[in-house]
C-alpha cells in the first residue's frame, strides 16, 4: 500500500471520480493536505510519505467523503472570501455566490453613509442586521470590513447561533455582534432597537421543484436551511421584506440572495412592498440573477 | 453709439502675419511654437508685447471663434472670474466686461473694452481674421468692484490666418497698464510663464472645441471612432496616402474586408449550430476565439466599409458629371440648370475626396504595427565631441546648448545629468534627461549619429571640419511601482455550472481566469480555496505580467537603439552644419535648410529643427507603411507584422498558469 502523497493523490482522484464525487481532484487534494497538517497541497509535498497514523486518518476521511459527506464538514473548516470559518454539521455551508453579497452589502452601507440625513450617524454606532446567519460568514466579513458597524444577527437554528458566535469570536469581531435566536416571524422581534441602516440575508430560497435534482451532499445540511423557503422558495423572502419595511430607517437597504427564477417574479409582483421599492437585481459570476436590493423610502 | 476702429489698425495687424516687424522690440522668450518680443516704454515703465506663433490642428476661423466665444472661454481659461457682453452693436462690435483672477500677490483686475472683428485679405490673398480690442471706460457701463483694480489703459490686437497645413498662423499685440506697482520679477513671470501657459491653453482650446462639435454632430458614429481600442500613433505624421502605395493598400484592405466577412459568417453559423444543438460545448469554444478576433477587427473593418462606400459614391458622381457635360464637353460651368448640377456635384466630390483622403490615412495608420514604447517615455540624450580636438569640443558644447533650447521650446522638462567642460573650452561630455513630454523619443531619436560642422575656427582662417556625436536612448519608467491596470481592460471568467447554482449546489468552484484585453495576456488561478482569494492573486499576477511585457518592449527598443548606435565614425554623419554657406544638410532625407543664421539656429532651434525632425518622421512613417503593406502582400497572411510579434510575446507569458492542482 503506497504511502507517497503523489501516488495517493492520483489514487483518490480516480476513486472519487468513479463513485461520482464532484470535484474529485479538489477533494483528494484537500483531504490529503489535511492529513499532513497543511491547507493545500503544493509541489513540495508530493514526495512526502504518510505515517501509519496519518494513513488511517486519511482512510477515515475518505470513507466519509465516499458517503458524500461535504468536504467542509470533514475538514471542519473552510474559507469564505478571505476569512477562515469553522464548519460543523448541520449548519449551512456558505456558497461561493454569497461572496458577492458581502460586496453589495458594503455598497449599500456606504450609500446610506453618504446621504448624511441619517439621524443616528453621529451619535450612535450604525446598525445592520443579518437574518439567517448560518455559519455567520456574511456577518464576520461585514463586521471586519466595517469597523464602526454593529450587527443584530437573527438565526433560527441553535447550532447555527453557536457557530455564528464562534466564527465571529475567532475573527475578533464578536464584541460588535448581538445574536438573537428566534424566528423572523416572532412578534416584537428586536424590541426597541433603533432603525437599521441595512438588512442583509441569504435566506433559504431553493424552490421545491429543484429539490429533486440536488446532489447528495446537501442532505447533510439542515433541512430547515435548505427547504425553509417553501414551495416557491419565496416564503422567507416575503417575511424578510415585511421585517425590513418595519425595521429599516428611511433610506436604508435590504439586500438578499435569491434563486435565479425569482428575478422576474419580484419585478412583476413585488416592485413595491409597503414603503420598500425594488432598486435593482444583480447577477452572480455565472451571469444568473442572484441578488436583490430594496430601498426603504 | 460705438465708434468703429479705424481700418488702418486692422490692416496693420494683418500685415504682421506676412511681414514680421519687430523694430524697437527685443526678443523675450520662445515657447510652445510661439515667439514673444517686447518693447520697453521708459515713461510708463511698462512693456508692449508682440507675439508670433502657430496654433496647430485648428483653422483660423475656428481659432477666431474660440477667441471670441465668451461662453467657451469661461470653460477653458482658468483665470476668468467673470466674462460677459455689456453692449452689442451689429454682429462685429461689442463691449465686453472681463474680471481676471491674477495669482497672488497680484490683485484681481477687471477690464471694460470694446472689441471689433474684421475679415480682411492679406497681401498674398489669404483670408485673415483680425480682432481689435481697446479699453473703453467713457460709457460707464459697469461700476468698479471693491478689491478689484479697473484697468484703464488696455490694447490688444489679434490676427489669424491659415498656415497652409490646416492650422493657424497667429499674431498678437498686447499692451496693458495694470496700475499699481508690480515688481519687475512678477512682470517677467507673467510674460515668461503666464503668457506661454495661457497660450498653451489657447492651443488646446480649438482642438477641444472641434472634437466636441464633431462629436455632437456625428453622434454615435463619432463615439465609435473616439473609443476605438486599436492603439493610436502619437502624432498624425502622414498627410495623405502616397499614390505609389495605393495598389498595395487597396489589396490589403480588400483582403481584410473579406477576412472580416468570413469571420462574421463563421460566427453566425456557429451560433446557429449552438442554438440548434442546445448549447453544445465545442461550438462555444470556437465562437470565443473567433469573436475575440472579430471585435479586434471590427473598428478597422467599419472604416474600410466607409472608405469603399465613399469611393463608390465619388465614382458615381464623377460619372454623373461627365454625362452632364455631354460627349463633347462644351457645357460651361454655371450654365443653366445642368451647369448648376455640375457645380453641386463637383463641390460634393471635393468634400468627398477630402474625406476619402482622411480615411485612407486613418486606415493606413491602423495598419501600422502598434507602438511598444509608451509615448510618454523619457529620454537620455548624450553629446560627445568627435574628431577635431578643441573645435569638436566647442561644437559639442553648442549642440548641447541647442538641445536644451529645443527642449525648452517644446515645453519639455529636462535635467542636466552630466556636463563635463574642458579647461581649454568646450564640452568633453554632456547628457540630458528629458521627460514630461509626449513623443519625446519619437522626435529626438533622429538626432542620434554624427553631426558635422564646417567653419573657420576662432583661432585660424582655414575652414575646418569637426564632428560631435549625439546618442539618444529611451529610458524605461522606474516607477513600476505606480503601474496599475485599468479595470475596464480586464475580463473576468469563472467556472459556470449548467444547473441553477446557488444554495442547491456544493462545489468547490474557485478557479478564476482573467484576460487583459489590450495585450491578450491570460492568467488562471486556482491555488486558494475561494474565488475571492484567487481573484486577488490573479490580479497581482496579471499586473506583473503586463508590466513585464511593457518593460521587455522597452528593453527591446533600447537594444535596437543601441544596435543602431555605432562608433563615432566619420562615415556615420547624419547632418552637416556649414557655417560658411549658412546651410544645414540632413543626409538621410537629403533635406537642406538654407539660408540659415547658424548663431540663431543654435540659440533658438525651435521651428527649424522641428521642421527637420518632422520631415524625417514623415519619411519614416511612409517607409514603415510601405514595409507593412509589402510584407502582407508577400505573405498573403491575415496578420500584420505587429500582430505576429504581439502574439509571440503573449504566448511566452501565457505558458505557466498559477495552479497547484495536478502538481504531482
Amino acid at each position: 500500500m503506497t504511502t507517497r502523497v503523489s501516488k495517493l493523490r492520483s489514487r483518490l482522484h480516480r476513486l472519487f471520480s468513479k463513485v461520482g464525487v464532484p470535484d474529485p481532484g479538489a477533494s483528494a487534494n484537500y483531504l490529503l493536505a489535511h492529513c499532513i497538517g497543511q491547507r493545500t497541497l503544493t509541489r513540495e509535498h508530493s514526495r512526502l510519505e504518510l505515517t501509519a497514523q496519518q494513513l488511517s486518518k486519511l482512510t477515515g476521511l475518505c470513507n466519509r467523503r465516499l458517503q458524500r459527506e461535504p468536504l467542509q464538514y470533514i475538514l471542519g473548516e473552510w474559507d469564505f472570501r478571505d476569512v477562515s470559518l469553522v464548519m460543523r454539521a448541520p449548519v449551512f455551508i456558505p456558497r461561493p455566490e454569497t461572496e458577492k453579497l458581502v460586496d453589495l452589502a458594503k455598497q449599500c452601507w456606504s450609500a446610506v453613509g453618504a446621504s448624511s440625513s441619517h439621524p443616528h450617524s453621529l451619535s450612535r454606532p450604525r446598525l445592520f442586521s443579518e437574518v439567517c446567519t448560518g455559519s455567520g460568514a456574511v456577518s464576520v466579513c461585514l463586521l471586519r470590513d466595517l469597523p464602526q458597524a454593529h450587527c443584530l444577527a437573527i438565526e433560527l437554528l441553535p447550532e447555527a447561533c453557536h457557530l455564528t458566535w464562534e466564527n465571529c469570536h475567532r475573527n475578533g469581531v464578536s464584541n460588535r455582534l448581538h445574536l438573537i435566536n428566534a424566528s423572523l416571524a416572532t412578534p416584537g422581534l428586536l424590541g426597541r432597537a433603533p432603525p437599521l441602516s441595512l438588512i442583509v440575508a441569504n435566506p433559504p430560497y431553493v424552490p421545491e421543484l429543484d429539490m429533486r435534482q440536488l446532489q447528495p451532499e446537501v442532505t447533510f445540511e439542515s433541512p430547515v436551511a435548505l427547504r425553509g423557503g417553501g414551495i416557491g422558495g419565496l416564503g422567507v423572502i416575503v417575511q424578510l421584506m415585511d421585517f425590513a419595511d418595519a425595521r429599516l430607517a428611511t433610506g436604508g437597504w435590504l439586500a438578499f440572495e435569491m434563486d435565479s427564477s425569482h428575478g422576474q417574479l419580484l419585478r412583476d409582483r413585488f416592485q413595491n412592498r409597503g414603503s420598500l421599492r425594488l432598486d435593482r437585481i444583480e447577477s452572480d459570476f455565472a451571469g444568473k440573477e442572484r441578488f436583490c436590493l430594496y430601498r426603504k423610502l | 453709439m460705438l465708434q468703429p476702429f479705424p481700418n488702418q489698425e486692422f490692416v496693420d495687424a494683418c500685415q504682421q502675419l506676412e511681414v514680421e516687424n519687430t523694430d524697437g522690440f527685443e526678443f523675450f522668450t520662445e515657447s510652445h511654437d510661439v515667439r514673444i518680443f517686447r518693447q520697453y516704454n521708459s515713461t510708463s515703465g511698462l512693456y508692449k508685447y508682440k507675439i508670433y506663433g502657430f496654433l496647430h490642428g485648428a483653422t483660423p476661423e475656428l481659432c477666431a471663434q474660440v477667441y471670441r466665444d465668451l461662453d467657451y472661454r469661461r470653460t477653458w481659461d482658468s483665470y476668468v472670474n467673470e466674462l460677459k457682453v455689456l453692449l452689442q452693436e451689429g454682429d462685429d462690435r461689442e463691449v465686453v466686461y472681463w474680471h481676471v483672477n491674477f495669482p497672488w500677490p497680484m490683485s484681481h483686475r477687471d477690464y471694460v473694452y470694446q472689441r471689433q472683428l474684421k475679415i480682411l485679405q492679406t497681401e498674398s490673398g489669404n483670408q485673415a481674421w483680425v480682432v481689435l480690442a481697446k479699453a473703453c471706460n467713457e460709457l460707464n457701463l459697469i461700476p468698479e468692484k471693491s478689491g478689484v483694480i479697473r484697468v484703464i489703459d488696455y490694447l490688444q490686437s489679434c490676427a489669424l490666418t491659415s498656415d497652409g497645413q490646416g492650422g493657424t498662423r497667429a499674431y498678437m499685440q498686447y499692451y496693458d497698464d495694470p496700475r499699481g506697482s508690480i515688481p519687475t520679477m512678477l512682470i517677467n513671470w507673467g510674460a515668461k510663464t503666464g503668457v506661454p501657459g495661457f497660450l498653451s491653453m489657447m492651443q488646446k482650446a480649438p482642438t477641444m472645441l472641434k472634437a466636441a462639435t464633431a462629436a455632437a454632430a456625428l453622434g454615435a458614429q463619432c463615439g465609435r471612432l473616439l473609443l476605438s481600442r486599436i492603439p493610436l500613433r502619437c502624432h498624425r505624421c502622414l498627410h495623405s496616402l502616397p499614390d505609389s502605395l495605393r495598389p498595395k493598400f487597396d489589396a490589403r484592405i480588400g483582403r481584410l474586408s473579406a477576412e472580416f466577412d468570413a469571420l462574421t459568417a463563421r460566427i453566425a453559423q456557429a451560433a446557429n449550430a449552438a442554438a440548434a444543438s442546445d448549447g453544445a460545448a465545442p461550438a462555444a469554444a470556437k465562437i470565443e476565439s473567433d469573436s475575440a478576433k472579430w471585435h479586434q477587427l471590427k473598428p478597422l473593418a467599419d472604416k474600410i466599409d466607409d472608405l469603399l462606400l465613399l469611393r463608390q459614391l465619388a465614382a458615381e458622381t464623377r460619372q454623373l458629371i461627365s454625362s452632364l457635360n455631354g460627349v463633347d464637353g462644351d457645357l460651361e460651368d454655371g450654365d443653366g440648370e445642368d451647369g448648376e448640377l455640375v457645380d453641386m456635384a463637383k463641390q460634393e466630390n471635393c468634400d468627398r475626396d477630402r474625406a476619402i483622403a482622411g480615411l485612407e490615412v486613418e486606415i493606413a495608420e491602423m495598419l501600422l504595427p502598434p507602438r511598444s514604447l509608451p509615448s510618454d517615455c523619457s529620454v537620455l540624450l548624450e553629446v560627445k565631441p568627435g574628431v577635431g580636438g578643441l573645435e569638436a569640443m566647442l561644437f559639442a558644447a553648442e549642440l548641447f546648448h541647442m538641445y536644451t533650447a529645443y527642449a525648452q521650446y517644446k515645453g519639455w522638462h529636462f535635467d542636466i545629468v552630466e556636463e563635463a567642460r574642458a579647461d581649454i573650452g568646450g564640452l568633453r561630455s554632456g547628457a540630458l534627461e528629458i521627460s514630461n513630454g509626449v513623443g519625446v523619443f519619437d522626435e529626438l531619436k533622429y538626432e542620434t549619429g554624427t553631426h558635422r560642422v564646417q567653419r573657420v575656427p576662432q583661432t585660424g582662417d582655414v575652414i575646418h571640419t569637426s564632428t560631435a556625436t549625439v546618442f539618444v536612448m529611451p529610458k524605461p519608467e522606474d516607477a513600476a511601482a505606480d503601474f496599475e491596470l485599468n479595470s475596464a481592460d480586464i475580463e473576468i471568467q469563472v467556472h459556470k455550472s449548467s444547473g441553477p447554482g446557488g444554495q442547491g449546489v456544493n462545489k468547490h468552484m474557485s478557479a478564476v481566469r482573467l484576460l487583459h484585453k489590450p495585450t491578450g495576456i491570460r492568467v488562471d488561478c486556482q491555488v486558494e480555496r475561494t474565488q475571492h482569494q484567487n481573484m486577488v492573486i490573479a490580479n497581482r499576477m496579471l499586473r506583473e505580467r503586463v508590466l513585464r511585457l511593457r518593460l521587455e518592449a522597452l528593453a527591446d527598443e533600447e537594444r535596437a537603439a543601441r544596435a543602431v548606435q555605432s562608433q563615432r565614425d566619420r562615415s556615420d554623419r547624419i547632418r552637416t552644419y556649414n557655417y560658411q554657406q549658412g546651410r544645414i544638410t540632413d543626409h538621410r532625407g537629403r533635406l537642406t535648410l538654407s539660408p540659415v543664421d547658424m548663431r540663431v539656429f543654435i540659440d533658438q532651434p525651435g521651428q527649424q529643427l522641428g521642421g527637420i525632425i518632422q520631415a524625417l518622421k514623415d519619411r519614416e512613417e511612409l517607409a514603415l507603411l510601405e514595409q507593412t503593406l509589402t510584407a502582407d502582400s508577400a505573405s498573403g497572411a491575415g496578420d500584420s507584422a505587429g500582430d505576429a510579434q504581439a502574439k509571440q510575446q503573449r504566448s511566452k507569458l501565457n505558458n505557466t498558469p498559477v495552479r497547484d492542482e495536478g502538481v504531482v
